[in-house]
C-alpha cells in the first residue's frame, strides 16, 4: 500500500502548473484540428470538445448550452407515468406552443388566438386555466374567451396612445409568456440508468425553479454550469462540476490524468470564486508584477505598480528568468542549509587533516 | 427577337444587357453557325446560361480561350481528306479557322460543350473534338511524361521540380549577371519525352540527366525518400553543376558633390578590414577575372565619403577626409572563383562593376534530387561504387532508389519511365510519350517488353542483381532502368550554419537570428516552458543568460537605482549617494536593465532592494 502511495507521490520542485499546462495545451490544439467531424450532428444537448473546454476555462456566466440532469424521489423513480406528468411541469410552454393559427389587429389592439386542443391536452392544459395564467403574467391585458378554443386578448389602451410598433412588441412578448413550466428549461428528455431509474436531461438549467417542483429528488439535483452551481450550493460543488465537466469534455477526445483537471478546478476556486483562467482571472491575481506584464497589458501593469508602490518579491518563474536568475524549481528549489563552519566536518577524514593543516584551503561551495 | 414575354431571356453583351430573346437555345444556335460561317469574328463567344436563363455573348479582352474541332451531327468536320491535306501542307490551321472547322472557345461556351476526348469516343451528343488529348493538359504539365497513369497531385509535383530543376536556364548565361544561378555540366535531353517538349525547344534547355536507378535499398541509408549515390559515378561528373552568384557595385554620388570611389582602402579608412581581405584587388579596386577567392575577402573595393562633414582641426591645418570603407566582402560559406566581370555605367552616368563567382557544386549528402513524377529524395549516403549492387553485364545504378517511396504514393508513371528509359536506351532510340494517345499502359508495356527481349532481357526489367561487397546475387531479382532526374537548387552547402559566438543584436545584446547574420536558433517561449517544467533550473539559465545577454550592472544599494564603475578614480559610483561600498556589482540580463530604462523612460522610478547575507 505504502509503495502504491509513494508512487503517485509528487517530487519536490516538480513545475506541476507548467506540466498541466501542458498536457492540457498539447491535445487541445491538436483537437482543432480533428473537430469538423462533430458539425452535422444537431442531437446533442450540450456543447462538446474546444468550445466547451474554452468555456469551462474562460468561467464563463452562462455557457452556450446549459444542462441539468435531473432524478426522481426514490418512491416514485421507477414510475415513468409520473415522470412524464413531473415532465410537464418543467417544461417550458408558451403561449405561441400551444397557438394553432391567430390574427392581430393592431389599430383595435386585439389578439384572437385560436388553441390548438391537441397540443393544449398533451400539455395539459384547459382554455380557463391558460386564461387565468395569462391574466397573472401580462399587466393591464384582458382575455376573453369567444369561441371553444378561442381567446382574445385586448390590451388596456383607452386613449390610444401607443405607436403601432410598440403594439406589435406588446404582442409578441405576450405569445412567448410562459405558461406552464420553468421558462429556461426549453426541452425534457427522459432517460433510464442503470437501476431501471427515470431521470430527466434538460435544455436549458435553473436550479432554483427545480427545488421547488415536487417529485424532484433534490439531493441529486446537477447542472452543468459551475456557476449556478456555485450560486445555489456553494464553491466545492462549483468545483466538482468544474472537475466533472471538465474531465469529461477533455476524455471525449483524448486521454489525460484527472490530477491535471483537479489542478486547475483548484486554482479556479481556491479563494472562494470562480475565477477564470486568463488575464481576468488567474494570471491577473498574480502578486508579482513582471508575471502580469510578461503576459499581458504591460503598460498597464507597470503603470498602476507605480501607483501604488508595488513591491516584486521574485518568487515566481516568470520573473526570474526576466532578470536572469536561477529559477525556484526542480534543481533549483533545494537549498543547502548548513552553517559554512560546521561544513568541514562533513568532509573525509583525510581531506579534513589537509584543511585543518591550514595550507591548502579547500574552496568549498558557499549556501546562501 | 424582342419580346414581352415573360420567359424571354435576357441577352447580355460584354456583360451588359441588350435585349431579350424568347428561344434563346435557337438563337445561340444561329450565333454560333454566324460564326462558323465566318459573318461574324470567330472572337466571339456566345453561351446560354440555363441558371440564369441568360444568354451571354463575349467579345471583350481577356479571355482564356482554347480551339476545338467542331463535331457536327455525330462526325468531326475534320474528315481524313483535310487531313491529308495538312499533312502535304495544301492548307493551313488557318484554313481550318477560317472554314468553322476548327474554333476557339472560352469558359462560358465550352460549359455548355461536349466534347470528346478521342474521335472514337464521339456520341450524338458531342459538339467538340479536343484537337489533341495532351492539350487538355497545361504548358508545365505537358512537359511530364505518362500524365494519365498518375493522380493529380504527383502531376503538380512533379512540374514544380522541373522549374526548381539545375539546368540549362539559358543559352547566354555566360553573358549575363544573374544574383543566383545554376549551370548543370553535362546535361542531357530525356529519353522518354512529349511532343510539347519537343516544340518548346527545351532539348537545348535541358535541366537534368538520365539515371541508371535500381529499386532497391541500401542498409536503411535510402529509407524515408533518401536516394544513395555511386560515388564513381559523381566523381565522372554526375549531376555535377555550376553555382554562379553575382555582386554589384556602384559609384554612388551623394548630395554635395561627394562621390565614392572604387580603390584598395587605405588602412587610415574608417571599418578598415585587415591587409590580407583587400590583398587579391588590383589596383583599381575590382579583383581580377580567374582570381580564387574566399569567405571573408574582399572583391570590390570601394571608399564611402564621410557621413558628416569633418570640423576643421582645432590646430588650423587642413582637416583630413576620413573615408568609410563600404567594400563588398564574401560573406560565410561563399566562395569560388571569379567568372566575370564588368564595367559599365548606369543611367546616371555612375560607374558600375559587376562581378560574377562561380564555384563548383558537387552531389553531397543533404542534396535534392527529384524525377519527373513527383519522386523526391535528398542524398543519404554516396557509396564506392565497388559496394554498390551491379548486373551480370557489369552495370552499376547511378542511384538506389527504396522501393517504399512507390506504393504509396501511385507514381505509376515513374516505373513505366523505369522500363521506358531502359528500352529506349538500349535500343537507342528516344521514345515519344505524350499523355492520351492511342496505346493504354498495358499495350506500352508489352511494346517496351518487346524491345527488351531483342537485347536478351525477358523479364519486364527484372534483373539478378550481385552484392558488391561480397559477390553473392541477391535473393529476389531488382527492377533497374534509366529515369530522367533533375538536381534541384535545395542544397545543403547553400543552407548549412553554425554558430559558437557570434554577432549580437544592438539593443538587446541578444544573439541574432537567421543565417544572414550569422544567428543561432531561438530557445523560444514553448521551449523555456519544456525546461521549467523538467525543474532544469540551471539549464534553463544557461540558456536564457549565460549563453545570451549576460552583463553585470552596478546598483547602489541605498537608492536601489542603477550606478556605474568610474574608470578614472577606479571606483563604483552611484548618481545620487556618490562613490562607495554600497555600490555593487549585480549579474543581470541585459534585457531587464534595458526593460528597468525603458520604465524609467515612462517616468516610471524602478529600484532594486538588494538582499546580502
Amino acid at each position: 500500500m505504502s509503495k502504491k502511495d509513494n508512487k503517485y507521490l509528487i517530487s519536490y520542485g516538480e513545475a506541476i502548473g507548467t506540466v498541466t499546462a501542458q498536457s492540457i495545451g498539447e491535445p487541445t490544439t491538436q483537437m482543432v484540428l480533428g473537430s469538423l467531424h462533430s458539425a452535422g450532428t444537431s442531437l446533442t444537448i450540450t456543447t462538446t470538445g474546444l468550445p466547451r473546454i474554452i468555456e469551462i476555462l474562460d468561467g464563463r456566466k452562462v455557457p452556450k448550452k446549459p444542462s441539468m440532469t435531473l432524478y426522481l424521489e426514490k418512491d416514485i423513480a421507477k414510475d415513468y407515468d409520473k415522470a412524464k406528468q413531473i415532465r410537464l411541469s418543467i417544461e417550458s410552454v408558451s403561449l405561441e406552443d400551444v397557438t394553432e393559427s391567430y390574427s392581430e389587429d393592431l389599430i383595435a389592439r386585439k389578439l384572437k388566438i385560436e388553441l390548438s386542443e391537441n397540443i393544449m391536452k398533451q400539455k395539459d392544459i384547459t382554455v380557463d386555466s391558460l386564461i387565468n395564467l395569462l391574466q397573472a403574467e401580462n399587466k393591464s391585458i384582458s382575455v376573453k374567451k369567444i369561441g371553444k378554443n378561442t381567446i382574445e386578448i385586448s390590451l388596456e389602451d383607452k386613449n390610444k396612445k401607443m405607436k403601432l410598433i410598440d403594439v406589435r412588441d406588446r404582442f409578441n412578448k405576450i405569445m412567448h409568456s410562459n405558461i406552464k413550466g420553468i421558462r429556461e428549461i426549453k426541452r425534457v428528455v427522459i432517460m433510464k440508468d442503470k437501476n431501471d431509474e427515470y431521470y430527466f436531461i434538460t435544455e436549458g438549467s435553473n436550479i432554483k425553479e427545480v427545488l421547488n417542483v415536487e417529485g424532484i429528488d433534490k439531493n441529486r439535483i446537477y447542472s452543468n454550469n459551475p456557476f449556478e452551481m456555485y450560486e445555489v450550493y456553494g464553491i466545492e460543488a462549483a468545483r466538482a462540476t468544474i472537475i466533472k465537466e471538465l474531465h469529461a469534455a477533455i476524455l471525449s477526445e483524448t486521454s489525460l490524468s484527472l490530477r491535471h483537471v483537479l489542478l486547475v478546478a483548484d486554482t479556479m476556486t481556491y479563494d472562494g470564486t470562480i475565477k477564470s483562467i486568463g488575464r481576468h482571472g488567474v494570471v491577473g491575481a498574480k502578486s508579482s508584477v513582471f508575471a502580469r506584464a510578461a503576459f499581458e497589458e504591460t503598460v498597464k501593469h507597470f503603470v498602476n505598480a507605480s501607483i501604488f508602490n508595488e513591491i516584486d518579491r521574485l518568487n515566481g518563474v516568470a520573473e526570474n528568468i526576466l532578470i536572469g536568475k536561477q529559477i525556484k524549481l526542480g534543481t533549483g528549489r533545494v537549498i543547502l542549509s548548513l552553517k559554512k563552519s560546521d561544513l568541514p566536518k562533513l568532509l573525509p577524514l583525510k581531506e579534513r587533516e589537509r584543511s585543518e593543516k591550514g595550507k591548502e584551503k579547500k574552496q568549498i561551495e558557499e549556501s546562501k | 427577337m424582342a419580346s414581352n414575354n415573360e420567359n424571354a431571356a435576357y441577352v447580355l453583351l460584354n456583360g451588359k444587357p441588350i435585349g431579350r430573346v424568347v428561344d434563346p437555345l435557337a438563337f445561340v444556335k444561329e450565333v454560333i453557325s454566324f460564326r462558323r460561317k465566318g459573318l461574324i469574328p470567330n472572337s466571339i463567344n456566345v453561351a446560354y446560361i440555363k441558371k440564369l436563363n441568360e444568354v451571354h455573348i463575349n467579345a471583350d479582352r481577356g479571355r482564356v480561350r482554347k480551339p476545338y474541332i467542331v463535331v457536327e451531327n455525330g462526325k468531326s468536320l475534320l474528315t481524313p481528306e483535310l487531313k491529308e491535306k495538312l499533312k502535304r501542307k495544301e492548307i493551313s490551321f488557318n484554313y481550318l479557322l477560317l472554314h468553322g472547322i476548327i474554333e476557339y472557345l472560352d469558359a462560358e461556351e465550352e460549359s455548355n460543350a461536349v466534347v470528346a476526348l478521342r474521335e472514337e469516343d464521339i456520341t450524338k451528343d458531342t459538339t467538340h473534338l479536343e484537337v489533341d488529348g495532351a492539350s487538355i493538359f497545361g504548358l508545365t504539365m505537358n512537359l511530364t511524361t505518362f500524365n494519365e497513369h498518375n493522380t493529380v497531385a504527383k502531376h503538380h509535383l512533379g512540374a514544380n521540380f522541373i522549374k526548381q530543376a539545375q539546368g540549362v536556364y539559358a543559352l547566354n548565361y555566360s553573358k549575363r549577371f544573374d544574383s543566383r544561378a545554376f549551370l548543370l555540366y553535362y546535361p542531357q535531353r530525356p529519353l522518354i519525352d512529349t511532343a510539347a517538349y519537343r516544340k518548346l525547344n527545351l532539348e537545348k534547355h535541358a535541366s537534368g540527366q538520365n539515371f541508371v536507378v535500381a529499386l532497391t535499398t541500401y542498409f536503411g541509408y535510402n529509407m524515408m525518400d533518401a536516394v544513395v549515390l555511386n560515388k564513381a559515378a559523381v566523381e565522372r561528373g554526375l549531376a555535377r553543376s555550376a553555382f554562379f552568384k553575382s555582386y554589384i557595385a556602384e559609384e554612388r554620388r551623394y548630395p554635395g558633390g561627394q562621390k565614392e570611389r572604387f580603390a584598395i582602402p587605405p588602412p587610415t579608412a574608417e571599418g578598415y578590414l585587415g591587409e590580407s581581405v583587400y590583398s587579391k584587388l588590383s589596383d583599381d579596386g575590382i579583383i581580377e577575372k580567374e582570381m580564387d577567392v574566399k569567405e571573408g575577402e574582399a572583391i570590390i573595393g570601394k571608399l564611402s565619403p564621410p557621413r558628416f562633414a569633418e570640423e576643421p582641426s582645432i590646430s588650423g591645418g587642413t582637416p583630413i577626409e576620413k573615408h568609410k570603407d563600404s567594400s563588398i566582402v564574401l560573406k560565410p560559406n561563399e566562395d569560388g572563383v571569379v567568372d566575370e566581370v564588368l564595367f559599365t555605367e548606369t543611367l546616371s552616368a555612375t560607374k558600375l562593376v559587376k562581378v560574377r563567382v562561380r564555384s563548383i557544386k558537387i552531389p553531397e549528402l543533404g542534396d535534392k534530387f527529384g524525377s519527373r513524377h513527383g519522386q523526391k529524395g535528398v542524398v543519404g549516403l554516396i557509396v564506392p561504387q565497388e559496394d554498390m549492387p551491379f548486373t551480370k553485364d557489369g552495370i552499376i545504378p547511378d542511384m538506389l532508389l527504396n522501393p517504399l517511396s512507390l506504393p504509396s504514393r501511385m507514381t505509376l508513371s515513374h516505373l513505366l519511365e523505369t522500363l521506358a528509359g531502359k528500352a529506349a536506351s538500349y535500343s537507342g532510340r528516344t521514345i515519344d510519350e505524350t499523355p492520351f494517345t492511342e496505346k493504354n499502359g498495358y499495350e506500352k508495356v508489352k511494346d517496351y517488353e518487346e524491345i527488351l527481349k531483342r537485347y536478351g532481357f525477358n523479364d519486364m526489367g527484372n534483373e539478378v542483381m550481385y552484392d558488391g561487397r561480397t559477390g553473392k546475387p541477391f535473393e529476389s531479382k531488382i527492377f533497374i532502368g534509366v529515369v530522367y532526374y533533375n538536381r534541384l537548387w535545395h542544397m545543403s552547402s547553400l543552407k548549412l550554419q553554425v554558430r559558437s559566438t557570434g554577432p549580437v543584436q544592438l539593443l538587446t545584446r541578444q544573439p541574432t537570428e537567421g543565417k544572414p547574420r550569422r544567428g543561432g536558433l531561438r530557445f523560444g517561449e514553448m521551449e523555456r516552458d519544456a525546461l521549467v517544467g523538467h525543474g532544469a533550473s540551471m539549464l534553463l539559465k544557461d540558456r536564457m543568460l549565460d549563453q545570451s545577454d549576460k552583463t553585470e550592472v552596478w546598483i547602489c544599494k541605498k537608492c536601489g537605482n542603477l550606478a556605474y564603475y568610474d574608470y578614472i578614480k577606479r571606483q563604483p559610483t552611484c548618481y545620487i549617494d556618490g562613490p562607495g561600498d554600497f555600490v555593487v556589482s549585480v549579474e543581470m540580463s541585459y534585457a531587464f536593465k534595458l526593460l528597468l530604462e525603458e520604465i524609467k523612460a515612462m517616468h516610471i522610478l524602478t529600484t532594486i532592494h538588494i538582499n546580502t547575507e
